[in-house]
């Protein structure tokens, strides 16, 4: 064999490699795509989809015309889905707002200050990351509906009708996300906090004027998450449902079925609109949190 | 820091500290207090590990059901943790290489993360996995017979299975970062030596990695053997309780009906005894093959 020879069966190999590479990825890619697509194609078709292919049949509009109606849900006629999207920003926005700077506010004062006892307290958000929340939920149930507790949320006020499902944003109760502030603080050099303190900053302006800005991508990660897991619980609204008019979307649509007055396309298009939110603030916030190519938020 | 008074961090500290006691110590251990308790005849009455002895009991009430949901539970969660672990390093290992547009593959995977977990989707899910859904239809391509994936134990339990493994993309993009922080030193040193790629990826990609193999795999087990969206609702725990696992019962022996908050208190605490055998065990086998640098 010549030199030249193998040379050209060496980029030969490695091209097939490539391919087999990409293969892998794009294959990967349409398994997890697919499904979605799919669903977009069936809420467009009269009846159920019968094939693989996602372009529908028998084209309809008739789910999306009525997506906004949610004919069952407390009457016949039923409620908006609007009203759903609100009932469930009204425990989403307070637990990924206040969860955010509570668990920044407890992973700065974890890396930043010197207090006795830190190592003890370190060693409980590490084990309560690993607590089953099942464990929480029944005595937390029995605690909201002592008759202490009921008045502050069995009520018909806007946000805190929902207590339950995001008081313990207020308290930083989310492990994993004190963790992950944690780890991002642990990458920042304590240098800059230092130049700050001799400049004559107070605690407070270091940790806003000087950390907050470059902890922005950690920031929108954690949010992000929180945004993610609180939109789409389905377990404690379950359990701290009220009155019909007050469910959101995810007790909505898990009552969806297909009956006289509810095709398949409709279906269909209302739980895509269950998730529009969703994808919408997941595609706003993405860059910062799957990261780009040099760099990702996420610490092991 | 400089001239800080030494209250500061502790009033920093107070809403964690609060949060810990009424959040998670206090309902920690009453929800132990509670299994001790049983409503009899409309009275609350002390009656000690009764509770759990009924559990294991096939003839009480819920016994039966609830060894079977342990059983359930077992099986779903070690299928699912390692299927989780070994597509999302693959995918991960692949995608650390150079590829062009990774960005675009890495949100691609990611979305259903984003998607999977929301009632919508999930209850969709039923509808892919239905009798003339897209499973179905693909398998009809290749001249397969449709499988009846909701009237089977094992079908429900692969259609509950398939949609958490769908959702590798949180494990994959910290698998990701793990293989990115593995030094290239190492790689190169190894190609002089002649070493293979696929030995390469055996002893020094898995053995670097190991510690964040760890990290996933016990976050992975607490929150599979907790598992509740998918069996509620694309099974409904069907057919004959083959996906009826732990947390559903729970669900539905303190919430939905019989309101037995004791019952439902000891099945909680024997379903975290489990959680915590496994994690202990795994932590202690950890220092066999974690390798740790420094």
């Amino acid at each position: 064999m010549t030199t030249n020879k193998r040379i050209q069966l060496h980029k030969r190999k490695k091209r097939i490699k490539e391919i087999v590479k990409y293969t892998i990825l794009v294959g990967v890619g349409f398994v997890m795509l697919y499904p979605l697509l799919w669903i977009v194609g069936a809420s467009f078709n009269d009846g159920p989809m019968a094939s693989f292919w996602f372009i529908p049949e028998n084209f309809t509009l008739v789910g999306w015309q009525g997506v906004l109606k949610a004919p069952g849900w407390g009457s016949i006629e039923g409620y908006s889905m609007l009203r759903a999207l609100w009932n469930t920003l009204q425990y989403t926005l307070p637990q990924t707002f206040f969860m955010t700077f509570t668990t920044l506010l407890t992973a700065f004062v974890m890396t930043r200050m010197t207090f006795k006892g830190k190592k003890i307290v370190f060693a409980i958000i590490i084990a309560t990351i690993l607590m089953p929340n099942t464990i929480f939920r029944i005595p937390m149930f029995a605690f909201w509906t002592t008759d202490f507790m009921l008045p502050f949320w069995d009520n018909e006020l806007p946000f805190l009708s929902y207590l339950p499902l995001w008081a313990g944003a207020l308290f930083a109760v989310n492990s994993f996300s004190v963790f992950m502030y944690i780890q991002f603080f642990r990458s920042i050099p304590k240098d800059l906090d230092e130049a700050a303190y001799m400049d004559g900053a107070n605690t407070f302006q270091v940790l806003i004027y000087v950390l907050i800005p470059i902890l922005k991508p950690i920031i929108m990660t954690v949010g992000l998450l929180l945004f993610i897991s609180a939109f789409n619980d389905y377990q404690g609204p379950l359990i701290y449902r009220g009155a019909t008019s007050t469910y959101p979307l995810s007790i909505v649509l898990s009552t969806l079925t297909v009956d006289s007055m509810t095709t398949y396309a409709h279906v269909y298009a209302k739980s895509i609109f269950g998730v529009l939110l969703l994808i919408i603030v997941f595609f706003s916030a993405q860059r910062y949190f799957v990261g780009n190519d040099s760099d990702s938020a996420i610490k092991g | 820091m400089v001239g800080e008074k030494k209250w500061v961090p502790y009033v920093l500290l107070l809403p964690w500290v609060i949060g810990f006691i009424v959040f998670k110590l206090y309902p920690f251990i009453n929800s132990f207090y509670m299994s001790l308790f049983k409503r009899i005849r409309g009275m609350v009455e002390f009656v000690g590990f009764q509770n759990y002895i009924d559990l294991f009991d096939k003839d009480s009430t819920w016994g039966e059901l609830f060894m079977n949901s342990i059983k359930v539970t077992g099986i779903y969660v070690f299928v699912t943790v390692p299927l989780i672990l070994i597509v999302s390093l693959l995918v991960a290992y692949i995608l650390s290489k150079k590829i062009k547009g990774v960005g675009l593959f890495r949100t691609a995977y990611y979305i259903p993360t984003v998607l999977g977990a929301n009632i919508a989707v999930v209850i969709l899910w039923r509808y892919i996995f239905q009798y003339n859904g897209l499973i179905n239809q693909f398998l009809m391509i290749f001249g397969l017979k449709p499988i009846s994936w909701l009237g089977t134990g094992w079908g429900a339990m692969t259609s509950i299975v398939a949609l958490r493994v769908w959702q590798f993309g949180s494990t994959m993009l910290i698998f990701l970062n793990a293989l990115k922080n593995v030094p290239e030193s190492l790689y190169e040193a190894a190609t002089i030596d002649g070493a293979s790629k696929t030995s390469q990826f055996v002893r020094i990609t898995l053995p670097m990695i190991t510690p964040i193999i760890l990290f996933n795999g016990v976050m992975r087990l607490v929150d599979s053997f907790q598992v509740f969206n998918g069996p509620q609702l694309i099974t409904q725990g069907g057919p004959s309780d083959s996906t009826r696992v732990i947390n559903m019962l729970i669900y539905q022996v303190a919430f939905s009906g019989s309101n037995d908050l004791y019952t439902g208190s000891a099945m909680s605490w024997i379903l975290f005894v489990i959680i915590m055998i496994f994690t202990v065990g795994i932590f202690r086998s950890s220092k066999y093959w974690v390798y740790y640098q420094d």
